[in-house]
Order: C-alpha cells, then sequence, then structure tokens
C-alpha cells in the first residue's frame, strides 16, 4: 500500500518535471531559429479554420440556452426579466464564450493532436526525426503550440460574437426585447476590457491543449490501446486544467475590473 | 459542402439503426445482470476524482462570475441561490457531460475501437455470439447509469465549490450562502437538471459505442475514433442541451401552470 | 483554396467583428461625427469619463476626457481647475448656442451621472468647436444640508426673539384689512357720484407707476435674479423626490428639538 502510494507520488513529480521540461524547450524553440513557418500555417488551418464551423455551431446553441434560463432565473429572484440582455451578454462574454470554446477545441484538436503524436511515436517515427538530427519539440510541438495560442484567441473572438448575436435573436423572437433594447442593455454592463480579458483566456486555455497532447503523445505506449489511451488522457488533463486555469484567470480578472 | 451534410445526415441515421439494434438486444435478449453491474463500477470508479475536481470548479468559476454581477445590485445574500440554481439547471450539467464525454467516451470508444482493430469483435462473432448483445449491451446501459450517477455527483460537488468560493472569494458566511438555496432551487429546477443529466448520458453512451464499433484501420483509426467521437458527443450535448430546455419548459408550464 | 487564404480570412473575420463590437459598446468610433466642447467646473459631482451628455433629455454624446488643470483662468477672472472635454453628435449642435447651461445630473436605477445641456434660444450663436464653456456646478448635497440647516436654526431664532413684535403686526395688519373694507363700502356708495372720476384718475397714475416698475424688473438686475430662481429649481430636480422628503422630514425633527 505504502509501496504504491509513494510510486504513485513519485510519477506525479515525474509528470510535473516532464512538462515543465516540455514547456521549457518549446519556449526555447518558439524564440530562437530557424522557424518553421509553412508547418505553422498548415496547423493553423487545421486547428483554427477547420474547427470554426463546429465552434461557431455549439456555441450558438449553448448561448440560445444561457439567456432562456437567465430570464428564468431573473424572474424567479426579481419578478422581472429586464436586465436579462446585460446579465446574459456578460455571462457569455466573460465565462461560457471562451471556455466552450476552449472545451471544443480540446475535444478536436487535443485529441487529434495526441493520436497524431502518439501514432508518430509507436510507428518510431520520432526516432527516424532523432536519427535525422531534426529536434521534435522544435518539429512537432511548436507549430503546433503557436497555433493552438492564436487559435484559441482568435475563435473566442468569433464565438464570443457569434453567441452574443444568437443570443439577440433569442431575446429578439422569444423574451420580447428587441435589438436596440439588448445593445443598450449590453452597453451597460459589458465593457470592452472584457471581449480582451476573454481573448486573453483563450490563447492561455489555447497553450494547455499542445503541451498536455504532446506530452502523453510522446509517452504513448505502442499498440492500439496505447493510442487510444493517449488520446483519452490528453483529453481529460486537458480540460481538467482549462476548468481550473478558467477559475483562476477569473479570480485574476475580477481585481481588474 | 452538401456532400458532407449528407455525410452527417447518413451518420445519423446509422447511429440510429445503431441505436435500434441495442434495444432490439435489451428487449428480446437477457443479459446478465453481473456484466453491466461490472461495468458501473468501472467506468464509475475511473472517472469518478475527475468529474468530481471539474464539479468543484464549475461551482468556484460560477459563484465568482455571480459575486461580480450581484455586488453591484447589493443582493449579495441571494448569491448563494442564484449561483447554485444556474449551476444546477444549467451551467453545471453542460460542463460536466462535456468533461465525460472526454472521459468515459473517449476511453470507451478507444476500448471498442482496439477491440475491433485488434479483432476481438470479429473472434466473438467467429465464437457464434452477438457481438453486440455480448459488448455493446452491457457497457451501453453501464455508461448510462453511471454517467447519470456521475454527473449527479459532479453537481453536488459544485455545490461545495460554490460554497468554498463563497467563504473565501466573496465575504458571505455559509450559513448565509446556504439559505437562499432552498428559495431559489426549487424541485422543479432539479428535476430539469436531473433531466438533462439523464438525456446527456443517453446521448454520450449511445455516440461512443457506435463510433468505437465502427471503427477501422488500424492504430490510427483507434486516434480517429476517439477524436471524432469526442467531436461528436460534443455538438450532441449542445443540441440535447437546447432541446431538453425547451422541452422541460413545456413540461414545466404544462404541469405547474406557470415558471 | 490555399491554407493560408484560409487562415488569412478567418483573422480578417476576427477582426471585422471586433471592431464592430467595438462599435456597437461605443469603445470605437470611427465615423465620428461630433464636435468637441470643453466644459469648465469646479466640482464634477462624480462624472466619468464615458458617462453620456444629454441635451432635453436625448443621449447625443458621452464624456472623452477629464483634466485639471490648476492654473485656469476663465475670461472673467474665475479661478477654474477642472476641465471636462465632451463630444456632441452634429446633430445636436445646433441646438447648443452661447445661452445652453450645461448641468451634472443623476439618473436611472444605478444612479449614472450624466451631462444635461439646456437647449439655447436661436438669437444666440453658436459654439466654436473645442471651445472653453463655464458649466453649472451640481450642488453639493452635503453642504446644501448643513447650509439649510444653518437657515433653518437662523429663522427659529428670529421668531422666538420677535415674538411680540410679529403678533403686533398680524394686528396692524388685521386693522388694515378693516379699514380696506371700509374703503370699499364707501366706494360702492360713491359709485353713482362725481368722485367717480377723480378715483380713475387716481388709478390712472398708480398703473402709470407700476408700468415703471415692470419695467426696472426687466432689467439686467431683475433678470439676473429670475435666472437665479430658475437654476435653484434645477439644481432642486437633481435632488429627487424621496430625498427632498427625507430632508424635510430631518428637517422637522429639528425644529421639534428647538
Amino acid at each position: 500500500m505504502v509501496t504504491a502510494m509513494g510510486t504513485k507520488v513519485i510519477s506525479i513529480f515525474d509528470a510535473i518535471g516532464e512538462v515543465s521540461y516540455l514547456i521549457l524547450k518549446t519556449m526555447v524553440a518558439l524564440f530562437t531559429p530557424p522557424f518553421r513557418f509553412k508547418d505553422f500555417v498548415k496547423q493553423l488551418n487545421f486547428v483554427a479554420v477547420e474547427s470554426a464551423p463546429v465552434v461557431v455551431f455549439c456555441v450558438s446553441f449553448a448561448a440560445m440556452v444561457t439567456i432562456i434560463e437567465a430570464s428564468f432565473h431573473m424572474k424567479m429572484v426579481i419578478q422581472n426579466d429586464a436586465m436579462v440582455p446585460g446579465f446574459s451578454s456578460l455571462l457569455i462574454i466573460r465565462e461560457l464564450g471562451a471556455v466552450i470554446t476552449a472545451l471544443l477545441v480540446t475535444s478536436r484538436v487535443g485529441a487529434g493532436l495526441a493520436a497524431e503524436v502518439g501514432t508518430m511515436q509507436i510507428t518510431e517515427q520520432i526516432d527516424a526525426l532523432k536519427m535525422l538530427g531534426i529536434e521534435k519539440i522544435r518539429y512537432l510541438v511548436v507549430p503546433r503550440f503557436l497555433a493552438c495560442v492564436i487559435a484559441g484567441f482568435t475563435l473566442t473572438i468569433i464565438a464570443n460574437l457569434v453567441c452574443l448575436y444568437c443570443a439577440m435573436l433569442v431575446s429578439q423572437f422569444k423574451l420580447g426585447y428587441t435589438f436596440g433594447n439588448f445593445l443598450v442593455g449590453m452597453r451597460t454592463f459589458v465593457q470592452f476590457q472584457d471581449l480582451v480579458f476573454s481573448s486573453i483566456k483563450g490563447a492561455c486555455f489555447g497553450a494547455v491543449i499542445p503541451i498536455v497532447s504532446c506530452y502523453y503523445g510522446f509517452k504513448c505506449k505502442a499498440g492500439a490501446e496505447g493510442v487510444g489511451l493517449a488520446t483519452t488522457n490528453s483529453v481529460v488533463t486537458s480540460s481538467v486544467s482549462i476548468l481550473i486555469l478558467d477559475f483562476l484567470l477569473s479570480w485574476i480578472f475580477s481585481f481588474f475590473y | 459542402m452538401f456532400t458532407r451534410v449528407g455525410q452527417s445526415i447518413d451518420e445519423i441515421g446509422r447511429i440510429t439503426q445503431f441505436m435500434g439494434r441495442i434495444l432490439h438486444a435489451a428487449m428480446f435478449n437477457r443479459c446478465s445482470s453481473h456484466v453491466i453491474f461490472d461495468q458501473i463500477w468501472r467506468v464509475t470508479l475511473q472517472s469518478l476524482s475527475t468529474t468530481a475536481l471539474a464539479g468543484f470548479f464549475v461551482g468556484g468559476i460560477m459563484t465568482v462570475q455571480f459575486t461580480l454581477q450581484v455586488k453591484e445590485f447589493g443582493a449579495l445574500g441571494y448569491l448563494g441561490g442564484l449561483s447554485t440554481s444556474g449551476t444546477i439547471r444549467e451551467i453545471g450539467p453542460l460542463l460536466i457531460a462535456f468533461m465525460l464525454s472526454g472521459k468515459v467516451g473517449a476511453f470507451t470508444s478507444a476500448e471498442l475501437g482496439t477491440m475491433r482493430v485488434t479483432e476481438q469483435i470479429d473472434a466473438i462473432r467467429c465464437l457464434g455470439a452477438d457481438p453486440i448483445q455480448e459488448i455493446i449491451l452491457p457497457r451501453f446501459i453501464g455508461i448510462v447509469i453511471s454517467s447519470f450517477f456521475l454527473l449527479t455527483v459532479g453537481l453536488f460537488m459544485s455545490i461545495g465549490g460554490g460554497l468554498l468560493m463563497g467563504i473565501v472569494f466573496s465575504n458571505i458566511s455559509p450559513e448565509e450562502y446556504l439559505r437562499h438555496i432552498p428559495s431559489i432551487v426549487t424541485f422543479p429546477s432539479i428535476l430539469s437538471g436531473m433531466f438533462k443529466c439523464f438525456v446527456f448520458a443517453m446521448v454520450l453512451s449511445s455516440i461512443c459505442t457506435y463510433k468505437g464499433y465502427s471503427t477501422t484501420g488500424g492504430a490510427k483509426g483507434v486516434g480517429r475514433a476517439v477524436v471524432s467521437t469526442a467531436v461528436a458527443t460534443m455538438v450532441g450535448i449542445v443540441i440535447a442541451d437546447w432541446l431538453t430546455s425547451l422541452i422541460s419548459e413545456a413540461i414545466m408550464i404544462a404541469f405547474v401552470g406557470e415558471l | 483554396m490555399k491554407s493560408e487564404t484560409k487562415v488569412g480570412l478567418l483573422f480578417i473575420t476576427a477582426v471585422v467583428m471586433v471592431v464592430i463590437f467595438a462599435y456597437y459598446l461605443g469603445a470605437l468610433n470611427p465615423f465620428t461625427n461630433a464636435h468637441e466642447l470643453r466644459l469648465a467646473y469646479n466640482y464634477a459631482g462624480g462624472v466619468e469619463v464615458g458617462s453620456p451628455v444629454r441635451v432635453m433629455g436625448i443621449p447625443v454624446g458621452k464624456v472623452k476626457s477629464i483634466v485639471f488643470r490648476p492654473d485656469q483662468k476663465m475670461e472673467s477672472g474665475e479661478e477654474v481647475k477642472l476641465e471636462i472635454v465632451i463630444t456632441v453628435d452634429k446633430s445636436a449642435w445646433k441646438t447648443i448656442r452661447t445661452d445652453s447651461r450645461f448641468y451634472i445630473n443623476l439618473a436611472g436605477v444605478i444612479g449614472e451621472k450624466f451631462i444635461e445641456v439646456s437647449p439655447g434660444s436661436n438669437e444666440k450663436s453658436e459654439f466654436a468647436p473645442g471651445q472653453l464653456v463655464r458649466g453649472e456646478d451640481p450642488p453639493r448635497i452635503d453642504q446644501l444640508i448643513s447650509q439649510s440647516y444653518g437657515l433653518a436654526g437662523k429663522i427659529l431664532e428670529f421668531v422666538e426673539k420677535n415674538e411680540g413684535s410679529v403678533i403686533e403686526t398680524i394686528n396692524t395688519m388685521n386693522k388694515l384689512v378693516t379699514n380696506l373694507n371700509k374703503a370699499l363700502k364707501q366706494m360702492e356708495k360713491v359709485q353713482s357720484s362725481g368722485q367717480l372720476r377723480n378715483i380713475a384718475d387716481d388709478w390712472v397714475t398708480i398703473s402709470d407707476d407700476l408700468a415703471f416698475f415692470t419695467q426696472s424688473i426687466r432689467s439686467e438686475e431683475g433678470k439676473k435674479t429670475v435666472h437665479l430662481i430658475n437654476k435653484l429649481i434645477w439644481r432642486l430636480d437633481a435632488l429627487d423626490a424621496k430625498a427632498i422628503k427625507k430632508f424635510l422630514q430631518e428637517e422637522g425633527i429639528k425644529a421639534k428639538l428647538f
């Protein structure tokens, strides 16, 4: 029992050390030439452009539900829902837009990355890279890292605004507030810095995804089962760390309002 | 563009067909309850800590956000009720189900996919047994029950997380936080949250078993199956969230009279 | 389509969306159609950058910046140390004339501060963009209350000290009224006699005098008085009914204590 626990604790320290090493290496490779611009654009296309439809679709549904539920709560507590446009747009911008986008990108890109890197690992392509004298981190992690950070930033902005637009439509057709009402309510509560904070959040979440996925991908064990496990682990770990990070960032940003 | 839409419609059709086969198996063939309980135990155990952690943090986040909003009106007393109600009715089930789709969904589809590509499923068929009944059905039922259980646990943890953040971040006493919960969180609210959890569990288990079962092509195929499971469950959950919101509202209007 | 093109399109979409969002929030307005005015205050009563500016109750602009100017003087020689730069839409610019007044007012559920501009009269000329104008300092509610406490105290004191003379005055007024009554009765009696003409002549002189008096009211001095009264009413508007009620109640308590 004690031995098992000891091994577990040691393996946690191991993991922390390996992740820190991975982050450090990525940072160093990020700011030193040679840069792999072509790879970066290709990854950006995969991460940002191809995720955009799914993200926009999901987020707009989430926005509709949010505003309907917000109206329900307001009616319950203060007997009218005049504040709903303001409140729900604030909730969308500060919280929902960034988190839902990040979780969707995690499940799509993070899982894909882990599967890709894991497959490369077990088919010994990464060893082949080493033979050719190519650093695996510069070749694999850096373009993905950069692409994910930028995609997180961009997709969060797009998701937030699509979300607001959908909320506006719902409030027009279901709750009976005109676009003008909605905009006025939004203007009283939402400031421009909310969007800035939200997109910073998105970029931070984007940074988590490739690091976690590549870590699990590099550690992938042989066989189909290994790839499955690596993918699952990377999705779960990055989702949980995104939630924790979101909590921390919400706390930090709350001192700036 | 149109081919893609057509493909996704095809996919939905295939999932429905698959569900039909599972239901058929559930109706006409007896499946030993021992195997189902085994599945429930396994899924629950491996995801309990993740779900609880996620729920805890979701509660905390909601409390922090609601504090910022409620403070402007000086209605800090209502914080407990509002953030709990918001978490239970809407955000909690959604985010925790996202988490579960990563954990349970991806795990199951990876497991089934591995079985498929290592030809274990074909081996079962060779032995004269129906793989749907032997492998898929216990997993399907097990995942529905245990996801429902896990989502509920996550919701309770979210109350705990909200309470902690209420004390630490917004400086209100635990008694005050808890006092307003029963006045705002009504029984229909809890029921609607539970209904959502159940629907999410159904969506999750049907998609992940289908995707895992229809895997093709080696280790790479398993990776692809996991990715598409994660994406499909999330899209499915978001749509189901919207539909259940509409349905539960309609039900409540029909039974309670008004909201 | 090349992936570069797609990525570029996505980025352009994002940037366009941010610009639209900023435009709707009012954080950015590239098609600005507004003139600026510089208002000088000594006390700004909590106006912030971004507070709305309204003409006749309609929002037409906002506070752009607030600057402290320790050695600024108006043309009249008054030291005014705070400068608030506001923007006013072109559509509303013509209603603001050199005799417009700039009040700081309070509105809404949350108690948002805004700058209310009273429309000017058409004879006066328009402002030049960027002109420095003296705004009306809002009432310091704390000062107002303390002043009125002093005033109320003084009135009470006066009444207490001169109780006798007040009664005397009232008695005198009573006598006056009786005398007037008598006069009226006599007038009725003499209505038909020739004395009526004399009285009518007297009336004419009196009305002449009255005309002279009203003329003097219309003079510069009189206008100032009327304006002061107007200003007082404007300022009292800012206090809502509740505050006045509360103030009066407290005053009542104080009076009882005396």
